[in-house]
């Protein structure tokens, strides 16, 4: 856990460089792990090898040995050799005795040539008579002598001074009528390197034979000292060990038969020497690595964290107040995560940016349109106080027209300016038509002809304010102004199923159809501060719907019909 | 991040298994030669011109002779299969007693040896009449064995029936050894190459006397008996080969006289002392029992000496024709068994041995004076003091001898060994000598009769 936390509070150049180290240090030692392993089995597999050798090697010599020593057997109780050792009693010989020993002798040759690897055949007899077939070699008599005490005729095995001659020795008995008199020894001496040029010449290893942790045979020259073959030491059944600065393999097998022990030698140098070279070449290769390691988690952590701390310096910059400056370092290339990160806050940046300077330009407009209504509403205040003081003037010097006219226009003007909610009942809206109709009757006399025709209790409905005085106003402009005859201009308002409907009429010159489409596409701009129709039919829109609204009916010639849908709305 | 992480794993992984499987592979590959030095006796092979591809082939090789002589040709051998690795020679030898017993009895089983060391004279007759050696003459002819130079007296000598069955390692005369120190410490004049008969005796029965020691080595009649015929003018075979070639048994019974004379007067020990004698090494003379041994080859002189420790001299066997009795022999002809598997390659080996000069470095004069002029020249200017003893005598008797017998019929064997049994019974007093004479007559004619 503490480690947890420590490699928390790393920066992440430190996290990946740890990383990269902790994954290097697992696979190296997955490495050595998987080498050793290998070299262990394959270590097993030789040792494998050099046993089955062993074994046949072994196999072959105990038979050879078996061989000898039941030839031992026959040549001790052969009825020609006992007969002729037995009669042997002086040294003075007549022709029978040499007759005799001929035979003797030529019975002891044909044994000595049984067998190639037999280097002699030597027979002692009790009157110290030495008779050898074959090629002597020296016996070192008190040695054997002592070695045969005790042995009633058994074969013994002992090796001469001289290596690679291991000897065959038995005390003759007589067996005559059991008389086990001892009528002599005979040593059968087998030369060593004979034996093993003869069954295992072609083999490339190297044996030696011990018996008593002596060494009796050994080939090739191999210096080998007895002190390694201690059973501890070969307790796998092999052991590497080095010798005159080679290695070998050493694997052992006591033989079945006799008390000798056969060790081989297989040359291990290679392997051992291979071995070294692997594990050097991989240390190296580690080191090698871990520079390499060093210096590319480094990079790449510094490819990760240069961006981020880029990203890191911006983000302080807009901490501080500063929004502007923010493209600065701004990296071009790169598809990665932190790359679109730095987009990502790039247009995140821009749209504040925008959105600061959407909000400013708005409450500049705010406050200035605050400013210009309050100009506004001082004016008709103004206005109509100034008009109600000329309505009382002119009663007082009884000028009625323009009494009738100021007060039409005050009333128009409160009426306008005093009623603030949207929706006014038609009788309202209608007081306003009815002041704007008796100022204009007063403007254009006999020219305008005005009628308003509507069905009774019409008037408690609601409409949008202003909602019919500007069609009037329209229709007088429209119309009235173009022309020379006297203008009609009529309101209409009925119910006509569950709709109000309001018809606005004049005779004027009509509009014609391309003014009127593009009056609905609000291409066209109303004259003066007047609202114009498109304005009206939006309105309506927004307020019912898209089922109602304003219709303009295009009689060219014979003047222009508004029509303006909309629902009954009581209060 | 994670996710990374896992592939770099993944890519670890890989290369780990990528990297160990490369490390399997190299390991098996070592074991495959399983030593340096196996690996080298390739090289060594490939590098042969035709080492490598030939088959891997054993010849057997039998010859006789002292443990000397065994230690040197086995060196020899290692010279060879080093020259030849696909070669490997198992050497069979033996001392001369036995040797034969052994090859008739691997005759036999048809079983010789590819090289065999045959005898020139009666054994080598006697296998060549039995079809059991391969003609070499075809070897010679296609070049495999170079006899060039060589000269033609001593090639005849291999030849039996007109086949060349046996190319000589080297030629040799019978020596009669003596050792000048004791004859020197005894004050008696040793052997000159012009001594009789009767100096011989007079020699040895002075040096009796006067040391109490044997005077002479005993002379087993096969050699000996051969050579006296041939001082006499006569051989032992006839010419046609079909009966003895003395008419006159006195010849006989004057020679088992004069030995037998000797040993009863204690001059010269009996067969009993002889037959204990356990190979050249432990010859009389070289024990220093006896100053005077008249059995020996020219060849063996080198042994003797080195067994003796003393210098040895050498003079030509006795008699007022000895210049007659004395011949150059081929000695120890290189045969190949009829039933060999492999003539080519046991020619080559012969030719090899015949022909190197380091071959003669190793063995000296023990084998005879090389065949080869070439050879001899080579060798002439570093030889030994004892090997130039040897050689200046065998020039000798080059010069003062005649030459060999060669009429050995194939009975010749057969008919010696009963002139031994014979000369045996003789010695021990079972027969007289004149007996001994007619019964060797009857034996050797119910031989030829046969």
């Amino acid at each position: 856990m503490n480690i947890r936390k420590t490699y928390r509070h790393l920066n992440i150049r430190d996290k990946i460089f740890t990383l990269s180290i902790v994954l290097l240090v697992i696979f190296t030692i997955t490495r050595i792990a998987t080498f050793n392993y290998v070299t262990s089995m394959y270590e097993e597999r030789i040792y494998q090898e050099s046993s089955n050798t062993l074994e046949l090697f072994s196999t072959i010599l105990d038979n050879e040995l078996q061989k000898v020593e039941n030839l031992s057997f026959q040549i001790s109780t052969d009825d020609t050799i006992q007969r002729y050792l037995d009669s042997r009693t002086s040294d003075l010989i007549d022709y029978e005795d040499y007759m005799r020993r001929t035979s003797f002798l030529l019975r002891l040759r044909s044994y000595a040539f049984s067998e190639q690897y037999l280097s002699s055949i030597q027979i002692y007899d009790k009157q110290g008579g030495n008779y050898l077939s074959g090629f002597g070699s020296n016996v070192e008599r008190e040695r054997m002598a002592s070695l045969l005490k005790g042995s009633n005729g058994e074969n013994i095995w002992f090796h001469s001074e001289s290596e690679n001659k291991i000897m065959a020795a038995r005390i003759i008995r007589k067996k005559e009528n059991v008389l086990l008199d001892h009528l002599g020894i005979l040593v059968i001496t087998i030369d060593m390197d004979q034996l093993m040029n003869q069954w295992v010449a072609l083999s490339p290893n190297r044996f030696i034979v011990t018996k008593d942790q002596q060494v009796i045979y050994r080939n090739n020259n191999l210096d080998i000292g007895v002190r390694l073959f201690t059973k501890e030491k070969l307790r796998k059944g092999y052991a590497i060990e080095t010798v005159n600065n080679h290695d070998f393999m050493v694997s052992y097998k006591p033989s079945r038969y006799s008390n000798l022990t056969y060790y081989n030698f297989l040359p291990y140098d290679y392997i051992t020497d291979q071995t070294a070279w692997i594990n050097k070449v991989m240390m190296f290769s580690f080191l090698f690595m871990l520079l390499i390691t060093m210096i590319l988690s480094k990079k790449a952590a510094s490819l990760i964290t240069r961006p981020l701390e880029g990203l890191t310096r911006k983000m302080k910059k807009v901490q501080k107040g500063d929004f502007t400056g923010t493209h600065i370092a701004m990296d071009q290339h790169g598809q990665d995560e932190v790359s679109q990160l730095h987009v990502n806050f790039q247009v995140m940046m821009d749209r504040i940016n925008k959105l600061i300077k959407e909000n400013y330009e708005k409450q500049l407009i705010i406050k200035e349109t605050e400013y210009k209504a309050l100009q506004a509403q001082v004016n008709p205040h103004f206005l109509y106080n100034t008009l109600d003081s000329i309505n009382w003037f002119a009663r007082i010097h009884k000028q009625e027209k323009i009494s009738m006219l100021t007060e039409s226009l005050a009333h128009l003007l409160r009426n306008i300016l005093s009623k603030k909610e949207p929706l006014i009942t038609v009788d309202d809206e209608l007081d306003i038509v009815k002041d704007y109709m008796t100022i204009q009757q007063h403007r254009f006399r006999d020219r305008l002809h005005f009628s308003l025709d509507y069905e009774i209790g019409v008037g408690k409905y609601l409409i949008p304010k202003l909602t019919i005085q500007p069609m009037v106003e329209n229709a007088i402009q429209h119309a009235l102004e173009q022309m020379l005859e006297p203008c009609y201009i009529s309101v209409t308002l009925k119910k006509q199923n569950n709709l109000l409907i309001i018809m606005i009429e004049d005779n004027g010159p009509g509009i014609d159809i391309e003014t009127i489409s593009d009056i609905f596409k609000g291409k066209v701009k109303s004259k003066g501060s007047g609202i114009g129709i498109y304005n009206i039919h939006e309105r309506i829109n927004l307020m019912f719907g898209t089922a109602y609204g304003v219709q303009v009916d295009n009689t060219m010639d014979k003047g222009t019909r508004i029509k303006i849908t909309l629902p009954f709305m009581d209060k | 991040m994670k996710r990374f992480l896992f592939y770099l794993f993944v890519v670890l992984m890989t290369l780990l298994v990528a990297c160990s499987g490369d490390d399997v592979e190299t390991g098996n590959e070592e074991p495959s030669d399983e030593s340096t030095e196996e690996s080298n006796e390739n090289e060594e092979q490939s590098n042969d011109q035709e080492g490598n591809s030939e088959e891997k082939i054993t010849l057997r090789m039998s010859w006789w002779g002292s443990q000397n002589r065994h230690d040197m040709t086995n060196e020899i051998i290692d010279l060879y299969e080093e020259k030849n690795p696909h070669i490997t020679i198992q050497a069979e030898f033996t001392g001369f007693d036995g040797y034969f017993e052994k090859m008739a009895a691997q005759a036999s089983g048809n079983n010789l040896p590819d090289i065999m060391q045959q005898n020139f004279g009666e054994y080598v007759n006697q296998y060549a009449s039995q079809d059991l050696l391969e003609d070499l003459g075809p070897y010679v002819e296609n070049g495999t064995i170079n006899l060039e130079g060589v000269s033609e007296t001593i090639i005849e000598s291999g030849k039996v029936d007109g086949k060349l069955v046996g190319i000589p390692t080297g030629t040799n005369a019978l020596v009669a050894t003596y050792l000048p120190n004791a004859f020197e410490e005894a004050g008696i004049e040793p052997p000159t190459n012009d001594w009789t008969w009767e100096d011989y005796v007079n020699i040895a029965t002075e040096y009796h006397e006067k040391t109490g020691d044997y005077g002479v080595r005993l002379a087993e009649p096969g050699n000996m008996f051969e050579y006296y015929v041939r001082e006499k003018g006569l051989s032992l075979f006839n010419e046609d080969g079909t009966g003895l070639g003395y008419d006159d048994d006195k010849l006989l019974e004057d020679y088992f006289t004069m030995v037998k004379g000797l040993i009863d007067d204690g001059v010269s020990p009996g067969y009993d002392v002889i037959q204990q004698i356990k190979g050249l090494e432990d010859e009389l003379i070289v024990r220093g029992e006896t100053p005077l041994d008249p059995t020996n080859w020219s060849n063996q002189v080198g042994t003797i000496e080195k067994a003796a420790g003393e210098p040895v001299e050498m003079a030509v066997l006795p008699g007022e024709n000895n210049d007659q009795g004395m011949f150059l022999k081929p000695s120890m002809l290189w045969s190949i068994g009829k039933n060999s598997e492999h003539k080519e390659e046991a020619a080559k080996f012969i030719n090899f041995f015949t022909n190197t000069v380091a071959v003669f470095e190793i063995i000296g004069s023990d084998r005879g004076v090389p065949i080869q002029p070439g050879v001899r020249e080579a060798l002439l200017p570093d030889l030994s003091e004892l090997d130039q003893k040897v050689y200046d005598y065998v020039d000798y008797v080059s010069e003062n001898s005649s030459p060999a017998d060669s009429n050995f019929p194939p009975e010749a064997s057969e008919v010696i060994s009963h002139l031994e049994d014979i000369d045996e019974m003789v010695m021990y007093g079972q027969m007289s000598p004149a007996e001994g004479a007619a019964q060797f007559r009857q034996n050797a004619e119910s031989v030829f009769g046969q």
